[in-house]
């Protein structure tokens, strides 16, 4: 098992790395130029003012009408998604391989913001999962990868509040840690998760669809 | 839904779309699938089938999913599972049968209003995407009925409703001799080269609702307009090959509508009450032909009407008592914004105006655009039970009148008064705004 380490911190880690970020930039760099290629009136309708107001109302708790609709999940929605960010890159164990490695460090989180960060991601996760299987709509436009990404974003999470408690098993949970968050990484260019990018790009252009062109409020 | 609503439903046969489907195989709907998604769309296509995280969060803003009883097929992600996703699941080979699916639900169960888009947190356009699988269907030759013969007069005669050319200069004559017992020094000027103002109308004006090109001439008189109507194509702004998937016809239209007010050298057009033909003209045939924006500037009615007002070029005489209501057309509110001008405009000529809610950006579609209504009969029970919401929506309200710049919008509520048996009428604005201004200026 001890053997597994050196692997997953160093060679998978660096791929993972790689791939998320190498393959996050292809896609979107892919995307840009295809519709550069094939779509260049689109760049000719976006307007900075129509995207910066929409994204701000969209940025807000309860700032567009879909969030006061839904106040369960706007709330679920954004803790999640601030800790789905803040929890690994402000965490002072992460900061501090980072320091080990490159000498690079920044602030860190304290630790119980941290675990409560972990914790309401995981729950979240479950809540995702829940919420999927339990409301007819969301289960008749489900497939398995749906499925499969709260999975994918729960165990990291999970796996690292386990083991940085050192719960029983938290050896074999820390390198489950390790390498389930490898696979997340990887998953983001290549699943549905590319939303992260991908949801700005098309916000943009609706917005400024919206916004610029039809002086109309999308949210 | 009734059994008898569920049998009405069943039996909906379509000789335009059944015709061609027994002519397709799963080679010739591959190849036409391949060649609209790798010639016709690109990354905004691939960017939104990518983006959408299921979230379920268009669901309560379709009017069909929330009529038909939160029937996830109905839900705009699940339109897009049914078709899209499904022609990617099965690599763009299907079979007629799912062909016969995928039109139907692109033409008679999606108004293409827009709603949904300002409900996903990423702003994904279901409406365009159902806009490409109607491409794919037009392409095919799948095509419902009644909304292929618009198409084909809009081809043959450059009008929806195979007006000929003498038949839309005589009734413009007959409508002047009309309104003449109104304002005897009315005219209503054809082909006036060099007027401020082309106003262009929908075919079903001088087909069968020539009275509001009587009242708009009353309006234009009244105001001391300079204006003119086109003798020839060009005068009828509608599109619905835009909506049947016909892109090169839509091509058509635009150009030939501009190309009537470039020939009269007019410096804007005013558009009647309609939606969907200002969509055409200012939004999608426009770009198709490459103007980012209208070559010549393009004015939707009720821009127009708020204009005059203001400017003081009519003047109300007594407002209307009747308690009204106003329905948001998507086209020109999701589409052009003109929802605080058109209350303006109400609240000018009513006294007791009641909002709908939702309203504004957010109000429900009336079931009758996108080309939904053109459809034709074989879907209007299934067009009326997808209304329901609306229905219930408009009887909140408690108005008499419901008052909505837009054909499509004003058919559609006229057929849901009727079928929900609301004791109301609709109207458009001009209607109100002939019937409460001052007769002269």
């Amino acid at each position: 098992m001890h053997q597994l380490y050196p692997l997953a911190t160093g060679p998978l880690l660096y791929a993972a790395i790689f791939l998320c970020i190498g393959g996050t930039l292809i896609q979107t760099g892919l995307l840009v130029m295809e519709t550069y290629r094939r779509e260049r009136s689109v760049f000719s309708f976006l307007s900075l003012k129509s995207t910066l107001l929409s994204m701000l109302h969209w940025a807000t708790p309860f700032g567009s009408t879909v969030m006061r609709k839904n106040v369960v999940l706007t709330l679920v929605g954004f803790l999640f998604h601030i800790f789905l960010v803040m929890v690994p890159v402000f965490l002072l164990a992460h900061v501090l391989l980072f320091y080990e490695a490159w000498g690079l460090s920044w602030p860190t989180l304290p630790g119980w913001i941290a675990d409560a960060g972990t914790l309401t991601v995981s729950a979240a996760c479950l809540f995702f999962l829940v919420r999927r299987l339990a409301i007819p709509e969301l289960r008749y436009i489900s497939g398995p990868m749906d499925l499969l990404i709260p999975v994918l974003v729960f165990l990291p999470f999970f796996t690292g509040f386990w083991a940085s408690h050192t719960l029983p098993g938290f050896r074999v949970v820390h390198l489950v840690h390790i390498v389930s968050g490898e696979i997340l990484l990887v998953a983001i260019p290549f699943t549905r998760l590319t939303h992260m990018v991908f949801g700005f790009l098309t916000r943009i252009h609706t917005s400024s669809e919206f916004g610029g062109t039809r002086y109309a409020k999308d949210w | 839904m009734t059994p008898s609503e569920q049998a009405a439903l069943a039996s909906i046969v379509d000789e335009g779309i059944e015709r061609k489907l027994a002519t397709l195989t799963p080679e010739k709907i591959k190849a036409v699938i391949d060649a609209v998604l790798n010639s016709e769309t690109g990354s905004r296509l691939k960017a939104y089938l990518k983006t959408c995280v299921r979230c379920g969060l268009c669901s309560d803003a379709c009017h069909f999913f929330l009529s038909f009883d939160r029937d996830p097929a109905f839900s705009p992600a699940g339109k897009i599972r049914q078709t899209l996703e499904l022609f990617i699941r099965e690599k763009n080979r299907l079979t007629a049968d799912q062909i016969r699916k995928a039109a139907v639900i692109a033409y008679t169960e999606c108004n293409l209003c827009r709603r949904c888009v300002i409900y996903c947190p990423f702003g994904v356009d279901t409406a365009y995407m159902i806009g490409v699988v109607r491409r794919i269907c037009h392409r095919l030759g799948v095509t419902p009925l009644y909304i292929q013969d618009t198409a084909h007069s809009h081809s043959a005669c450059m009008n929806q409703m195979w007006v000929k050319e003498d038949e839309w200069i005589d009734t413009i004559l007959w409508q002047e001799d009309d309104a003449r017992e109104e304002d005897p020094d009315l005219r209503i000027p054809l082909e006036k080269e060099g007027a401020e103002i082309m106003y262009s109308v929908i075919a079903p004006e001088p087909r069968f609702q020539a009275d509001l090109i009587h009242k708009a001439a009353i309006l234009m008189n009244r105001a001391n307009i300079d204006w003119t109507l086109p003798a020839t194509p060009g005068w009828d702004n509608s599109d619905m090959a835009m909506y049947s998937g016909d892109n090169e016809i839509m091509g058509r239209i635009t150009r030939t509508h501009f190309e009537a007010a470039e020939r009269l050298h007019v410096k804007r057009i005013v558009m009647g009450e309609c939606g969907h033909a200002f969509r055409s003209v200012y939004d999608t045939g426009n770009r198709w032909l490459g103007w980012s924006r209208p070559p010549v500037p393009v004015v939707h009615a009720i821009e127009f009407y708020h204009d005059l007002l203001t400017s003081g070029k009519i003047r109300i005489r007594e407002k209307e008592k009747r308690p009204v209501t106003f329905h948001d057309p998507c086209n020109v509110v999701r589409g052009r914004g003109l929802h605080e001008k058109a209350r303006d405009i109400i609240r000018a000529t009513c006294e007791n105006f009641v909002e709908m809610t939702p309203n504004r950006e957010h109000n429900y579609c009336c079931g009758a655009g996108g080309g939904v209504i053109n459809c034709g009969p074989p879907y209007k029970t299934k067009r009326m039970l997808a209304s329901r919401v609306k229905a219930e929506q408009i009887r909140r309200t408690g108005a008499e009148v419901v008052i909505t710049p837009c054909h499509n919008c004003h058919s559609g509520i006229h057929d849901i008064l009727h079928h929900y048996k609301l004791p109301m009428t609709v109207s458009f604005m001009v209607d109100i705004l002939t019937a409460t201004m001052e007769t002269s200026a």
